[in-house]
């Protein structure tokens, strides 16, 4: 910080010198003579804001009492009456941010003993960015302030959930965003009411969705059957292939959607709807339908085609000479 | 996902289980495919018996595919090269080829306990889902009716044989109910493609052949009307309507052949001066029959034929007269009148004949049945029909009508008008007992080489959803894992 | 082999391309013809019979085909070429008619356009 700050002020001396050039001294010297000193033998330095109880107390002096005799008139009073802010931290840059952090270091030294828990168990949350933060509370926040209050928050973060005290989680609240990616909720899968089972499956570019209900074997593909919806027996053992492996063809009924792609597509398609939608029904058949091929979603999509090139990777022919 | 499915294309039976092993453990089972290559072994086993059966077959396609459909080649720019190629067939060679009807295979094993169709098979409920085979003579009455289709499975099997569906024992009985109390029953048979329509028709056919019916095929209703058969306007007519001698002779023909023994004990009762050989009062129907020689005179013989035929009286016997193609007499013909107007298929006095029965306008004074097919495959598409056909299902099944399309000018009233009171029947899948009893006697006849048990038929109904054709295809045409 | 009009057609040919092989006879005079006489379109000229044969030979001798219709473009032709027309020059010339150009390719005008044509 010397260094730096040696420098700032080196270069404003060589604006200033610039008229006086006769009188040239080296820069650095002028500077040593008017060098402050940055510690002041016996000064303590505080950062906070926070009152503390002075030790001397005849060294403080006192405003003038205000006064408020009863023989002064309401309007009297009033003209003396000065506001006074709620928060110490009213007169700094960044008021609301203060306060939060000096809520945070309180707290911190309250609890800051309680047993905590390693940060791989610790629940993944999304915090405020520096960006968020100044946005939310339309204050310029220092990124050092802020980096060491978001460490403070990360330290009471990791005390262990069960002890975690009340003052602590509500403090953490402001600084979680608003939308928390990690926090997954797991869809309800379930058969509902009418016993049917529900689910997606896609291939290639289609996407099927297939409703399962315990049945005798129908199966419908957008209002028709399997053999008037895939002309290609080939097509639609694919359809069928989950119920098929697992000895479930003739126990189960089908209804289906399919849309997009050809029909190779939505044949696979419909074999990933219905094997999700028989897992549903039953969970036991997932290592058999794993087996099967069943259960993953084939990623393999159609590469684009590239410039300079006549299909994807094809190039043109071409001839030395 | 793909991987497990393709994987399955590489499997063969063979490879499945060691042959050695195979042989060393296999026991007979009654529905397991006993399977030799060498013809002696399989006999071995069974007691030699012609009554092998035959499988139900599909729905009825259009005849007029192109066997020969190839792409033009590039013969103009290439050379003929080495030797030559053999003679061309003959003019009539290829259609003949096209139209063989091949109705048992030596190969194929004969099933044990296979029952043949007797006159009441057909009627008791207790026989669905079982098979029938169609005795000898009757085969030969059959092919004369040109109710066998070469698209059907009939040369897979040793002896041609049906399954007996729930649908069957019905119109089975409708008919005989019919015939009893001398009404006519008028049904179209419908239902998607290769759900056994034409068979339907061929097992009221052997219905009738063997409850001594006179029965008349119209086995394709596209060669009335596609302008591919010889016509001749009928003079005297008022509008103007149009004879078919050839077909008719060839009709005439096939009735003789088909019902000989029940024609032969019927005699005439009017004097018929227009024929062109004198047929005394009391001869036989045959005779009458007989005296279709040319093309010339057969539309004559025709019209006395079916005067006799419609005699009221005893001893005259019930008729059945089925068409397959129902569309194709729902449309205008491809014919021209000679002021160069195509002329309605209801003017062709043969699809005139037969559409006044199926409409109602004609009843049949002895009883019996007019039944006709709609065909999926080579048919030309009749909105009439369709909606027609909506609309009596909607009748019968006591739902709302479905309406015509009000800005469509596609429709033809006169079509409309034959099919305002018929019922109808409309095929779907088989149930899975039927499927199951077709299942096993495939396996019973060596083409089905799989185990017939609750969970083989529950797969392979799946596929097909129960479509007769459709479980030929996933059962006959693809190889099993 | 069937006689229509003094000529021999195959009993295999079918009625409307014998016809259409008359001069001045195409599809749609053709497809008239077999509607008048109710000949089916995929009639063979074997299956007619002998009355419908003469009726044909009748009606196609009442018609302007062969050399009546020959002599007409002739004549056409010749009257443009004796009011000394364009088009009669370059008919005279074996030219092409209708302002194709004649750089190349002329090889139909050349075997056709004469004042006595004959195709």
């Amino acid at each position: 910080m010397a260094s730096s700050s040696r420098q700032a002020v080196t270069a404003a001396f060589r604006g200033a010198c610039r008229s006086s050039r006769g009188q040239w001294q080296p820069l650095n010297q002028q500077f040593q003579a008017l060098r402050i000193q940055d510690s002041v033998p016996g000064a303590t330095r505080c950062i906070s804001t926070e009152i503390e109880q002075p030790t001397d107390y005849n060294s403080i002096r006192a405003a003038a009492e205000i006064d408020l005799t009863p023989g002064a008139s309401a309007v009297e009073r009033l003209a003396n009456a000065r506001p006074v802010p709620v928060s110490p931290s009213y007169f700094t840059r960044m008021p609301k941010f203060n306060d939060r952090f000096l809520a945070l270091e309180r707290l911190a030294r309250t609890y800051g003993n309680l047993p905590r828990i390693p940060n791989s168990h610790v629940q993944h949350v999304a915090w405020q960015t520096l960006e968020d933060m100044k946005l939310s509370l339309g204050e310029r926040i220092k990124s050092t302030e802020f980096a060491r209050c978001l460490a403070l928050v990360k330290k009471l973060h990791t005390i262990h959930p069960k002890l975690k005290p009340r003052a602590v989680k509500e403090a953490l609240q402001p600084f979680k965003k608003e939308v928390q990616p990690f926090k997954v909720e797991k869809k309800e899968v379930g058969v509902d009411k009418y016993g049917r089972a529900h689910a997606a499956g896609k291939r290639k570019s289609s996407v099927a969705l297939a409703w399962l209900v315990e049945g005798t074997g129908e199966v419908l593909i957008n209002s028709k059957t399997l053999p008037e919806y895939f002309g290609r027996v080939h097509d639609r053992e694919s359809a069928l292939w989950a119920l098929h492996s697992t000895d479930r063809l003739g126990k189960y009924n089908v209804w289906a959607r399919v849309s997009g792609g050809g029909t190779t597509g939505q044949a696979e398609a419909l074999t990933l709807a219905i094997a999700k939608a028989l897992m549903v029904h039953e969970p036991a058949l997932k290592p058999a339908l794993r087996r099967a091929g069943c259960v993953t979603r084939d990623p393999r999509k159609v590469e684009r085609k590239k410039a300079g090139h006549v299909k994807a990777r094809k190039s043109p022919t071409w001839v030395k000479r | 996902m793909s991987a497990p499915n393709s994987l399955r294309c590489l499997l063969r039976p063979s490879a499945a289980v060691p042959r050695q092993i195979a042989a060393a453990t296999w026991t007979p089972s009654p529905w397991i495919a006993p399977f030799s290559t060498t013809p002696g072994a399989g006999k071995a086993g069974t007691t030699p018996k012609k009554n092998v059966p035959k499988p139900k077959a599909a729905a009825p396609r259009g005849v007029g595919m192109n066997p020969t459909g190839k792409k033009q080649s590039m013969k103009k720019f290439k050379k003929a090269q080495g030797a030559k190629t053999a003679k061309p067939p003959l003019p009539g060679e290829r259609k003949a080829m096209r139209k063989r009807i091949q109705l048992s295979n030596n190969n194929a094993l004969p099933v044990e306990g296979l029952a043949e169709l007797e006159p009441g098979t057909m009627l008791n409920p207790k026989n669905i889902g079982t098979m029938a085979a169609l005795p000898g003579a009757m085969q030969d009455n059959l092919r004369s009716l040109e109710a066998f289709k070469a698209t059907q499975f009939w040369p897979m099997f040793r002896q041609p044989a049906t399954l007996i569906r729930s649908e069957t024992v019905d119109l089975m009985n409708r008919m005989q109910s019919a015939a009893s109390k001398k009404e006519t029953l008028r049904l179209v048979v419908t239902g998607e493609r290769i759900t056994g329509k034409s068979l339907l028709l061929l097992q009221s056919m052997a219905y009738g052949l063997q409850n001594d019916w006179v029965v008349i095929n119209i086995p394709e209703a596209q060669e009335l009307t596609t302008a591919c058969t010889e016509y001749a306007p009928i003079p005297d007519t008022d509008p103007v309507q149009y004879m078919q001698n050839n077909y008719c002779l060839k009709m005439i023909q096939a009735i003789r052949k088909a019902n000989a023994s029940v024609l032969s004990k019927i005699t005439t009762a009017y004097s018929h001066p227009e024929l062109p050989q004198n047929i005394p009062i009391n001869s036989t129907l045959l005779a009458l029959a007989n005296a279709a020689k040319e093309p010339e005179s057969a539309w004559v013989v025709f019209q006395a034929l079916w005067k006799e035929l419609m005699r009221k009286g005893a001893a005259r016997p019930p008729v059945l007269f089925t068409l397959d193609g129902l569309p194709h007499i729902m449309k205008v013909s491809d014919y021209r009148s000679p002021a160069f107007e195509l002329i309605h298929s209801q003017d062709l006095a043969l699809v005139r004949l037969f559409s006044d029965v199926l409409s109602g306008a004609t009843s049949l004074p002895n009883g019996g049945a007019v039944l006709a097919a709609t065909t999926r495959g080579n048919a030309p598409r009749s909105p009439s029909m369709d909606l027609a056909l909506a609309q009596r299902e909607a009748e019968q099944a006591g739902t709302e009508l479905p309406k015509p399309e009000p800005y469509f000018k596609g429709y033809d009233l006169r079509s409309e008008e034959v099919l305002k009171t018929v019922s109808v029947m409309k095929l779907k899948g088989l149930s899975k007992v039927e499927a199951r009893g077709l299942m096993e006697y495939w396996a019973a006849s060596g083409i089905f080489r799989a185990t017939v048990d609750e969970k083989a038929v529950a797969a392979k109904w799946a596929l097909s959803a129960g479509v007769v054709g459709e479980m030929e295809r996933v059962n006959l045409l693809t190889m099993h894992p | 082999m069937v006689l229509i009009l003094g000529v021999n057609f195959n009993e295999h040919k079918l009625v409307k391309k014998a016809l259409e092989t008359f001069y001045a006879l195409g599809p749609a005079k053709s497809e008239r013809i077999l509607a008048k006489y109710c000949i089916h379109p995929r009639a063979k000229v074997g299956t007619l019979p002998p009355k419908t044969v003469t009726a044909l030979t009748a009606e196609l001798s009442t018609m302007t085909i062969e050399n009546d219709a020959r002599k007409i473009v002739q004549d056409n032709i010749k009257r443009l070429r004796d009011i000394g027309t364009y088009r009669g020059r370059r008919h005279a010339m074996g030219l092409p008619v209708r302002g194709q150009r004649t750089r190349n390719q002329t090889e139909t005008s050349r075997r056709l356009n004469r004042v006595e044509r004959r195709g």
